[in-house]
């Protein structure tokens, strides 16, 4: 098993008399690719930007590389990318010496990767910060990012102003970036069919907690609707407690599974002793589902 | 609320740190006019009907309808980009009915502040008005050809005293002229409603601000920054983090608006005449607290760009960060006083003015090591709310400059001696450690507010 990255512990952050984060645990292993989920103003940002020190929490712990912050050595800490959600600022230099600029903050900035990435995503070096489009910064923001060759890298929605080809040649180049760096990526989407492509983890942020975080591959393979046949009405057992959305009728019930289970929904419909057909949701599905404020 | 009402509400608060600016800067002047006496100018008259005390006064109050002017059509502007201000007449009309009653309500209040002379002659009440009218056109032009033309015409109106134009005329053809633009504006003829904005620059707060306050767009803005961010560019990146191109952009925009300032002021100095030019010593104390105002406000609303590398700072509370911002603030305040000096001295040189120099030194030494050892503690404050701390935090700063100054015009001889020289130092000193560990102790989250 991999160390962990990033734990937290019972961190609990509020905005005046707002509770924006309460007994929040969660653990990030090296090398993982973490989709950050949930519903506008669930506090994704406060989280994200928590743990990048930006905002103080009340009460938790948050270590990384098993260091507070304030004892996190500064190579570590240079070893560390962030997006922010609006990438304001620096309009009046040209591209060039934004990179060149932020670059001077880290040991070990690898100006040709950032080069080269600056062609590949074809941002003109003499071009003003100001005058590149909404997608083209957030674009520069990644590279600035990328360029420090980081071992944790935290993008808080970081496709949200790009266009779909633009999104797959970032995901690519993250899912580059993890393999041949082993990076830890945390990032927050709203875009579900994009972080099927990269992230091999998902986790939920509901009510100011992680709810649920799970492996992609198997998150996938185990959430379905099902219809469970009887020969008549069924009521929900313990045994199907499970599950959710049930709907008794004349020969059965549905119901879904949106939360894997410790055995495979192969097992469990075995194991049911009844007659059940299940179709695979997709994870935009899941998504609603879980944020269903009847779940 | 009636729309004319809204439209009113929106231009006053279209940039709430710039109308504090504003409140301050026209509480100053009211206090400089009449109660600080740096300057013993005889009240012979100057022009036919015109005193040197009431020339002085119609200076200091044309600054403010400048200011308000300036910072009205910043509002205007950004309200008459929405796609109404093309198709609804009543959305249009609301808004310039809303700019003319906030002209004349603001003007009515600085009235009461001008000289009593003045405010005998009726005509001359409407003078305030007039500059503020003009001076919107320096952000409402569409070109920069009509905002150089148009801007000026009371400053070239007011030449028509040399060939023994009358008073009256003069104030008469003033009004006449505001009459006209007023129609204009109204009829939409030399304004270019709906301006361009580049793509990012309704994102960047700090970029309307400016725009408010120097009539220059942002792309504007940004290429005379970049211009001068490469000549500072050789010292300011001498090391590896430095925090000053993140958190004041760099120098420039400041630096911008101090020389906008002195601009300003030399030009009303040459079209007005040779006894104004002993004005200098109190349009530095005047301008000097509003420059660092200026920066730090500016500075302040660039915290959010070090959100991307803060984390490299290491200490507790982002002990080592903080410093280093506070190192990049005090060089940058610093340079703009210096440039702002040189311009004075130049000023003083060119136009051979007998000034007490000596004095005007002390002030200005006194005002930087006042502002140097506070403003740690201002940093700190909220400038996008108007609260109760605020505004406290500046009266005191304001009045604590002000008694200073006024001490130092009355005892010039005493101020340079030893003892008081090494009082005040240590004073400075201990307020500066005192608001220093304020700013440590803030939080940071609380400073990437804007």
């Amino acid at each position: 098993m991999n160390s962990p990255i990033l734990s937290i512990k019972n961190l609990s952050k509020s905005y005046q008399k707002k509770k924006v984060l309460g007994g929040l645990n969660w653990q990030v292993e090296q090398g993982d690719i973490i989709a950050l989920l949930g519903k506008n103003g669930a506090g994704k940002s406060t989280l994200l930007e928590t743990i990048m020190n930006l905002r103080d929490f009340q009460s938790g712990q948050l270590n990384l590389w098993g260091h507070e912050w304030h004892n996190l050595p500064q190579p570590q800490r240079e070893k560390i990318g962030f997006v922010a959600q609006d990438t304001v600022g620096f309009e009046w230099m040209r591209v060039k010496e934004f990179l060149s600029y932020l670059g001077s903050f880290f040991e070990h900035w690898d100006s040709a990767y950032c080069e080269e990435l600056r062609h590949k995503w074809q941002i003109d070096a003499n071009q003003k910060v100001g005058d590149l489009s909404g997608g083209q910064t957030q674009i520069l923001h990644v590279i600035q990012a990328i360029s420090i060759r980081p071992e944790l890298l935290i993008l808080d929605e970081p496709v949200a102003h790009l266009d779909p080809v633009m999104r797959r040649q970032f995901i690519s180049e993250l899912v580059d970036l993890s393999c041949e760096n082993n990076t830890t990526i945390i990032f927050s989407s709203h875009i579900i069919s994009d972080l099927e492509r990269v992230a091999n983890k998902v986790a939920l942020l509901k009510e100011g907690r992680i709810d649920m975080s799970f492996e992609i591959e198997n998150l996938k393979s185990n959430i379905a609707h099902l219809k469970i046949m009887a020969d008549q009405p069924l009521e929900q057992s313990a045994y199907f407690a499970e599950l959710s959305n049930w709907h008794t009728y004349e020969q059965g019930a549905t119901a879904k599974l949106i939360k894997p289970m410790d055995i495979s929904i192969h097992e469990f419909i075995e194991n049911s002793g009844y007659d059940i057909e299940y179709t695979p949701i997709s994870l935009e599905d899941w998504y609603l589902e879980v944020n269903n404020e009847s779940y | 609320m009636s729309p004319i009402n809204q439209s009113i509400k929106y231009l006053l608060l279209n940039s709430k740190v710039y109308l504090i600016i504003l409140v301050v800067f026209i509480i100053s002047i009211m206090i400089i006019e009449r109660g600080l006496n740096l300057n013993t100018l005889e009240s012979k008259p100057f022009i036919s009907g015109l005193s040197v005390s009431d020339l002085r006064s119609i200076t200091l109050f044309f600054c403010a309808s400048v200011f308000l002017g300036v910072y009205l059509a910043g509002g205007l502007v950004n309200l008459k980009k929405n796609y109404l201000w093309k198709i609804s007449k009543k959305y249009k009309n609301s808004l310039l009915h809303g700019f003319f009653i906030i002209t004349f309500i603001v003007n009515a209040i600085l009235v009461v502040g001008l000289n009593p002379s003045l405010v005998n002659a009726k005509l001359m009440l409407l003078l305030p008005l007039c500059f503020t009218v003009f001076a919107s056109q320096m952000v409402l032009g569409k070109n920069l050809l009509v905002k150089v033309l148009v801007t000026p015409i009371p400053l070239f109106i007011a030449q028509l005293y040399r060939f023994n134009v009358s008073l009256d005329a003069i104030v008469m053809l003033t009004v006449l002229a505001t009459a006209i633009l007023i129609y204009t504006m109204y009829k939409n003829l030399f304004y270019q409603f709906g301006v361009h904005l580049n793509i990012n620059e309704n994102k960047n707060n700090a970029n309307l601000v400016a725009y408010a306050t120097t009539g220059l767009n942002a792309s504007q803005l940004n290429n005379i920054n970049y211009h001068v961010g490469l000549i500072v560019a050789k010292w300011i990146t001498g090391s590896r983090r430095v925090l000053d191109w993140a958190i004041l952009m760099p120098h420039t925009r400041t630096t911008l608006i101090t020389l906008f300032y002195v601009v300003l002021m030399l030009a009303t100095m040459v079209l007005t005449g040779d006894k104004v030019k002993s004005q200098v010593p109190l349009f530095t104390v005047f301008f000097l607290p509003m420059i660092i105002i200026g920066t730090l406000i500016e500075s302040r609303n660039l915290f959010r760009q070090t959100r991307t590398v803060a984390h490299v700072f290491t200490g507790k509370n982002h002990r080592q960060l903080k410093n280093k911002m506070l190192f990049a603030l005090d060089k940058n305040i610093a340079v703009n006083i210096m440039v702002f000096l040189a311009c004075i001295l130049l000023t003083i040189h060119f136009f051979s003015i007998t000034v007490a120099l000596q004095t005007m030194l002390l002030t200005f030494v006194a005002i930087t090591f006042i502002s140097l050892s506070i403003y740690p503690y201002l940093l700190c404050l909220n400038w996008v709310n108007l609260s109760a701390l605020l505004i406290g935090s500046m009266f005191i700063y304001i009045s604590g400059l002000y008694k200073v100054i006024k001490w130092i015009a009355s005892n010039p001889e005493l101020a340079m001696t030893l003892p008081y020289l090494a009082s005040f130092i240590m004073v400075c000193l201990t307020l500066r450690i005192l608001t220093q560990y304020i700013f440590w102790q803030r939080k940071f989250e609380a400073l990437l507010k804007m």
